[in-house]
């Protein structure tokens, strides 16, 4: 029987009760084979019909079977399923079940309404369960993914507290299209926007003061709790998620939050209890240039210091200001408190947390609070109708300070580059040194990180609600509708305070900044569908069919109000003797019904899938008009094949599959326009041509994806392998392309183009027999090993190659041919990096920003009461574009050179100029976890007998980093999250590594 | 909904089913229907109209064109400043303000298409509103009176544009969308001259008032917001560029043709505001205002703008106009010892300080570089005394005699020298100058760390998408 996970313990209810058809009585108890602790929860279903139990607190069920011989089909999550005989006389059964470390019992979703256990599925989706994603606290959720899924590029735009980081599944799948995966959280889909904070009223790195994309903003799927979290599942291309249409180019995520299900119905309920106490601390430094006596009288002087006052210095540091060490030194204290209830009463399940978590940076003024509530209900409110709802509220406090390009020499790296290392800008009796290196009274960085502030507050609120209605349940088929939907809205407030004390303040002539920007957004979707399944009366096979339609609408509004020339303490922007506003709006409707035919046959070994999705949205060029979206997938489990069954390969069983299926990537839905700028001139509004011409045809872009590959299960369930090849080929990019100027308009957005991206996945996960032992136990050992290499080639373009500058607002994406820039070439890779060579005309080929191949390993060792566990990130190949290295070389502070990397600045190495394009290859230890699960008879004493487990954990996350890259850290990204242009280092926030030391507690 | 779902002996089934399913339909239906999506507009900017249905409408396009014509002007003064050898950025955050014009410009970089995209759409905002205004309903005075002030508007960008580009050439608009092959520097002269022509007869043909109003930067120093008066704008315009054609086509051109162009310039320059002895300061103006939505003077700021130490040290002592600068913080530029100043400039002393676009005291010496090129001993006469009179009033400085020229290049050497401390730090002349009259090398090489080969660069590369839209490297123009 296989239908919505969400219906299966609903039918199995329903199904339970119509005894009609039941001629005796069975009883039997399931636990768990290592331990013998009875295992709750459990489905028992008797094979061939629809009749089945679902296991108690004791483990106990109770079933009314047919007479003669049975089989039972057992399954928990978390367990390999088993299969027990009963014969006709039988009335008590035992059954023992094996901890799934495989994952191949873990349901993964099909279409819209249906899912499937992987180890029938006709695709590699990739699953991340609760255990693995809290092995080691994380801000944000996707860097609890790191390393743990092939194909999923997991990598953080800088080191600041709260997140930004971007998922890139399968290769480059748009040009200037979104880059982020669609996220969907309990059904409804949520937004991963990163609203940016607006530190260019300060730092002015795009020139204007409205917020930028440089701003080193936050994505704001930060804000799920990881604890909330019972699943995640990554559709990695088309053929998986097509079933999401024109959203799901780059990607699905699919998270499912933790419910009470699954309890066993009549239980007491379980409080889980997590206090995490930890730190951070600086990882990797850029390293700063030692000067000699000699050299700093010459720098000083050079700016009009006395030598008295350059040895004064010089000394007062030994000769070696460690700015990094002294700016990004902070060891905070942090914590992470999580409180969490489920249970499971009559008809009604419930699922409930708190968490409140602080994470400080390694810089002053630097921090993320994140508050959280959440509730999820499910209630059996008649037999054939139920209803959830899940709900989360979020509150969340970003400060991150100032990094990243900038413009008038105010974020830490950039102070650093232009002053020598010799220079104290330590503040002395609460005065901050004047920096003559960079003008008077300069910068002092110091000053800036006290007085600068960049609070960035969220409230979220995620609901979701859905009733399904059993319209009946037979023998051989049944009927469900479901309606289901939400919303997720959240709003943002962000107050920038650049006081005007700070010395750079004045030089604008307006002292003194403050912005206030409030943004809010929403999106909100439904869904009705009806699920249908049909078997014949041999049972040779299932048919699934299900159709429905989905809604979907988006809005987002944010005004940016800033505020020049302020009074000291003043941080009311209506105060300022300047003032600039900046409003934008952006929304978008779309509607899609779809339909998809399953058909799970031959003793659940085949499935074979059809859809269709048709889907219109008003971001089209045509807004009426429906796009089309097709699937189709098989897969056939071989069991024990003789040719594949000896001493050396043991293979249980082997599932080749193959999909195919398309999806899409919408337009935004300012594309279709051409807008014209203004401003005003003296009180009037002047109007100027727009810079990008828009398309009123635009349409979405076509990802058509063909997977093919095969799953194995090997030496009794020890060894499991997923091999997967694919081919995704994007078709009618949407492409900003660069027109010559001279015509009026600097670019101009149409389809146009393809791209080619094939790779290969392999994922091997196996439980080695260690027969290690030590005083009496063994220890059981599970390794993970993903491998991903993927290649993207521009297979068509219909305009001239070009460099790719800027995105489809006119905001840059890069700095130009002189470091590295993206460039759109047939025949070329899409993730080329050009830059300039042989003075200066020409571009030639510097670099590569997609890696040769990912490689993670997990592994995790259980001894007793120990559980060690560990992933490493190897990331080979990619290239970044230093241009942090460019500012401390025009300075000649580098640390690398004698001259501080002045020579290197203007040196030719005869192939170009590209001396800043560097491979950025890494290895990262992203986490490493040791947990101590204590006795019973301690937790006892602890707990007076109120607790029943408890656990004591230590964890740290990106503690080690190996890496020939220059910089700070092999993943920053000065724009932030972006399709293409993802490589440009630029005075980041440095990366830290965490450690936290929790205790764990089970009620 | 499915093809098996009629199962034997399920009728009652069979009935509740069929209900459900009608439901599901109506609903669908109904969800289909009623959703019809209402299409959504540009919810953040209007989108241009290439007509002119009324006043407000005019007042955003000819507003928009002063917008274009204001967006890079500091930026532009800032790099000709810099490749003419009066002016630094001295930036920690972007080494390319040095790098760069001192240097070698790269097609990439942000310098070269700030220094061009913005005249070209503002080309294309001229024509359109040429076309716009002439299929209007306004009156023909109103629509000479707006053709006029477009072409006008539309030369001055051309003059941008070929300022920093010069002998490579540039390309001519004609239509939005149209590539043109890029035009020599003597064909694009020629348009320009031919802009401001057609301008001056339209703003002849004029009314009292132009249909829209002008910002103070037209009223403020003296009148210029008439079509009467603007015409001698137009004209002061056309001077320069005549001057232009002289000079730099002198190479090509007979000597009877040089003279030609500056007997032309001479005679436009007559019909201009220019004024022996009048006010030095009369001219238009380019305002800023921290207005939101406005644009305020981006070379105000003390801590990356300083003066080339060569503007105090090839100053002539006593000059009036070293008040311009003053001594500030010292700043160096690491990676080449050479670079460094504490001069800041203090003419531009606030984030609204207006620029001008041509003055008066422009104008008198723009008169006098043209009588240098007669070459006859009564213009000789009227240059020296046009140069005497900036000198003095200017400069406080004395009156200077021929004789004390030892060679003619000398003489033009000194109203070049007037021009650079009159104009300091709100023109970019001084490099155009050079460069026309070959006295560019002149200015050496400022980066001795390393050098450029074969000098700093004398124009701006293109940009690298007008070169990719081409498909070449480096641009070529046709005669």
């Amino acid at each position: 029987m296989r239908v919505s996970r969400l219906v299966i313990p609903l039918l199995a209810v329903l199904v339970a009760s119509s005894a009609a058809l039941a001629q005796r009585r069975v009883v039997g108890r399931v636990a768990d084979q290592g331990t013998g602790e009875p295992l709750p929860g459990a489905s028992v279903v008797v094979v061939g019909t629809n009749i089945g139990a679902i296991t108690g607190d004791n483990g106990a069920f109770v079933l009314r079977a047919p007479d003669g011989s049975i089989a039972l089909l057992v399954r928990r999550i978390g367990y390999k399923r088993v299969n027990v005989t009963v014969g006709p006389s039988d009335s008590v059964v035992t059954v023992t079940m094996q901890r799934d470390v495989l994952q191949l019992e873990t349901q993964v979703i099909t279409g819209a309404a249906t899912s499937v256990a992987k180890r029938n599925a006709a695709n590699d989706v990739a699953t991340v369960t609760a255990d693995q994603l809290t092995n080691a606290p994380s801000p944000s959720i996707e860097s609890a993914l790191s390393g743990k899924i092939a194909g999923a590029q997991v990598i953080a735009n800088s080191g600041a507290p709260g997140g930004g980081n971007q998922i890139r599944l399968r290769g480059v799948t748009s040009v200037f299209g979104s880059a982020d995966p669609l996220y969907v959280v309990d059904g409804v889909i949520i937004s991963n926007d990163a609203i940016q904070p607006g530190t260019n009223a300060i730092t002015a790195a795009a020139r204007s003061s409205n917020a930028s994309n440089q701003d080193n903003g936050v994505n704001r799927i930060a804000d799920l709790n990881p604890n909330d979290i019972e699943s995640i599942e990554v559709l990695k291309g088309a053929s998986a998620s097509a079933i999401y249409g024109s959203k799901a180019s780059n990607g699905v995520v699919i998270i499912r939050t933790k419910s009470g299900a699954g309890l066993g119905g009549t239980g007491k309920p379980v409080v889980d209890f997590i206090q995490r106490v930890g730190t951070r601390g600086l990882n990797r430094k850029n390293g700063l240039r030692k000067f000699k006596l000699a050299d700093a009288y010459t720098r000083g002087t050079a700016v009009g210091l006395d030598s008295a006052t350059i040895l004064q210095s010089y000394n007062s540091c030994g000769g070696f200001c460690d700015y990094e060490e002294q700016l990004f030194g902070e060891h905070p204290l942090n914590y992470e408190t999580n409180l969490s209830v489920r249970g499971a009463n009559s008809g009604t399940s419930y699922f409930a947390s708190l968490l409140n978590m602080y994470d400080g940076g390694i810089q002053q003024n630097t921090g993320y609070r994140k508050q959280g509530v959440r509730l999820n209900l499910t209630q059996t409110v008649t037999p054939k109708l139920s209803v959830q709802f899940n709900n989360n509220v979020v509150r969340s406090l970003t400060r991150r300070g100032i990094s990243n390009n900038d413009n008038v020499n105010i974020t830490p790296y950039f102070v650093m580059a232009f002053t020598p290392s010799f220079w104290d800008l330590r503040p002395k009796n609460g005065v901050y040194p004047t920096n003559p290196f960079v003008g008077n009274p300069g910068t002092n960085p110091f000053q800036n990180a006290a007085l600068i502030q960049t609070p960035d507050e969220v409230w979220r609120l995620i609901s979701a609600a859905s009733a399904t209605y059993s319209v009946f349940a037979h023998d051989r088929s049944s009927l469900s509708v479901k309606l289901d939907g939400g919303a997720d809205r959240f709003s943002e407030q962000v107050n920038v305070v650049s006081p005007r004390t700070l010395y750079f303040e004045g030089n604008d002539g307006l002292p003194g900044t403050v912005t206030s920007l409030s943004a809010t957004e929403i999106l909100a979707n439904w869904n009705l569908g009806a699920i249908h399944t049909w078997t014949p009366e041999s049972r040779n096979w299932l048919a699934t069919t299900s159709a429905g339609l989905q809604r979907a609408i988006s809005e987002r509004r944010s005004t940016n109000a800033v505020g020049r020339d302020v009074l000291l303490g003043q941080e009311n922007v209506d105060r300022a003797a300047a003032i600039s506003i900046f409003a934008d709006h952006q929304k978008q409707r779309g509607l899609a019904a779809y339909a998809q035919e399953e058909l799970l046959g031959r003793d659940e070994r085949l499935l074979a899938t059809v859809g269709l999705r048709a889907e219109r949205n008003t971001a089209n060029g045509d807004d009426g008009k429906y796009y089309t979206f097709p699937k189709a997938s098989v897969s056939y489990r071989f069991l024990t094949p003789t040719l594949l069954n000896h001493w050396l390969l043991r293979v249980d069983e082997i599932k080749p599959r193959l999909a195919v299926g398309q999806s899409g990537n919408l337009p935004l839905p300012i594309e279709k326009y051409s807008p014209a700028l203004t401003a005003t001139y003296a009180g009037q509004n002047g109007v100027t041509p727009g810079r990008v011409l828009g398309d009123p045809n635009i349409k979405p872009e076509t990802q058509t994806e063909i997977e093919g590959g095969f799953d194995a299960s090997m030496f009794d369930g020890k060894a499991s392998i997923n091999f997967t090849l694919y081919q995704k080929t994007i078709n009618d990019l949407i492409l900003i392309f660069a027109r010559a100027p001279s015509t009026g308009a600097e670019a101009q957005i149409r389809n146009g183009g393809s791209i080619r991206n094939r790779g290969a996945e392999t994922m091997l996960a196996i439980t080695p027999p260690t027969h290690l032992s030590f005083g009496g136990s063994a220890v059981q050992w599970i390794s993970r090993t993903t491998f991903a290499k993927n290649v993207g080639i521009v297979t068509a373009l219909p305009v001239p190659a070009y460099i790719v500058e800027r995105d489809f607002t006119g905001q840059r994406v890069a700095f130009g041919a002189g470091y590295g820039i993206a460039r759109l070439e047939k025949g070329k890779k899409v993730t080329q990096i050009v830059a300039s060579c042989n003075n200066g005309a020409a571009v030639c080929v510097a670099g590569d920003a997609a890696p040769a191949f990912n490689m993670g390993f997990s592994n995790e060792l259980n001894w007793k009461s120990w559980r060690a566990s560990t992933v490493l990130d190897w990331q080979n190949g990619g290239s970044l574009v230093d241009v942090s290295q460019d500012v401390f070389d025009a300075f000649a502070t580098s640390p690398d050179k004698a001259d501080g990397g002045a020579a290197r600045a203007t040196e030719n190495d005869g192939k170009g100029n590209h001396q800043y394009v560097y491979k950025a290859g890494f290895w990262k230890l992203r986490e490493l976890s040791v947990a101590y699960t204590l006795p019973p008879n301690l937790v006892n004493t602890i707990f007076q007998g109120r607790a029943a487990t408890a656990r004591l954990e230590f964890s740290g996350r990106n503690l080690f980093t190996w890496s020939s890259y220059p910089g700070v850290d092999p993943e920053v990204s000065n724009f932030g999250n972006q399709s293409l242009s993802r490589f440009v280092d630029l005075a980041p926030f440095p990366p830290s590594r965490t450690f936290y030391f929790s205790l764990a507690a089970s009620f | 909904m499915t093809p098996h779902d009629m199962l034997p002996g399920a009728a009652r089934t069979r009935r509740r089913f069929a209900g459900w399913a009608m439901v599901a339909a109506c609903a669908a239906a109904a969800s289909l229907v009623a959703c019809s999506d209402n299409p959504i507009p540009d919810l953040n900017n209007p989108t241009v109209q290439p007509s002119v249905p009324n006043a407000a409408v005019l007042q955003t396009y000819a507003s928009g064109l002063l917008v274009g014509d204001r967006e890079q002007l500091s930026f532009e003064i800032l790099v000709l400043e810099t490749m003419g050898r009066d002016a630094y950025r001295i930036d920690p955050a972007d080494p390319r303000f040095i790098q760069m014009p001192l240097g070698q410009f790269s097609p990439g970089a942000f310098l070269s298409d700030f220094t061009w995209n913005v005249h070209y759409r503002t080309i294309k905002n001229a024509v359109n509103l040429v076309t716009g205004i002439d299929a209007s309903s306004f009156s023909t005075e109103d629509k000479a009176a707006v053709r006029g002030f477009a072409r006008t508007i539309q030369a001055l960008q051309y003059i941008h544009v070929i300022d920093t580009r010069d002998t490579v050439g540039v390309p001519i608009f004609t239509a939005a969308g149209v590539m043109n092959p890029i035009s020599c520097r003597p064909a694009v002269l020629n348009h320009i001259s031919a802009l401001l022509d057609s301008a001056k007869t339209d703003l002849a043909a004029a009314g009292a008032a132009f249909p829209f109003s002008l910002p103070s930067g037209f009223t403020s120093n003296g009148t210029f917001n008439t079509p009467a008066e603007f015409v001698k704008f137009n004209r002061a315009l056309a001077a320069k560029v005549y001057m232009y054609r002289g000079y730099a086509t002198k190479d090509s051109t007979g000597a009877s043709a040089v003279q030609l162009m500056l007997d032309s310039a001479l005679i436009a320059m007559t019909a201009s505001f220019e004024t022996d002895g009048g006010t030095l300061r009369t001219g238009i103006f380019h305002t800023y205002s921290t207005s939101s939505g406005d644009l305020v003077n981006q070379n105000f700021d003390n801590s990356v703008y300083r003066a080339n130490p060569k503007v105090q040290s090839q100053a002539e002592g006593g000059d009036g106009r070293l008040s311009k600068i003053t001594t500030g913080a010292a700043l160096s530029f690491p990676a080449d010892a050479a670079i460094a100043s504490n001069l800041v400039f203090t003419n531009v002393s606030s984030p609204t300080t207006p620029l001008p676009i041509i003055t008066n005291e422009e104008l008198i010496l723009l008169k006098a570089q043209i009588l240098w090129g007669k070459n006859t001993a009564p213009t000789d006469a009227q240059w020296l005394a046009l140069v005497n009179d900036i000198r003095n009033r200017a400069g406080g400085l004395g009156a200077k005699v021929l004789g004390g020229f030892a060679t003619r290049t000398a003489m033009l050497r000194e109203i070049l020298n007037q021009k650079r401390y009159s104009l300091l730090w709100e023109s970019g002349d001084r490099l155009v100058d050079f460069r026309m009259h070959g006295l560019f090398p002149t200015l050496g090489q400022e980066l001795v760390a390393s050098p450029p080969a074969g000098g700093p660069p004398m124009t701006i590369t293109y940009p690298q998408a007008e070169l990719d839209a081409r498909g070449i490297t480096a641009p070529v123009c046709t005669p």
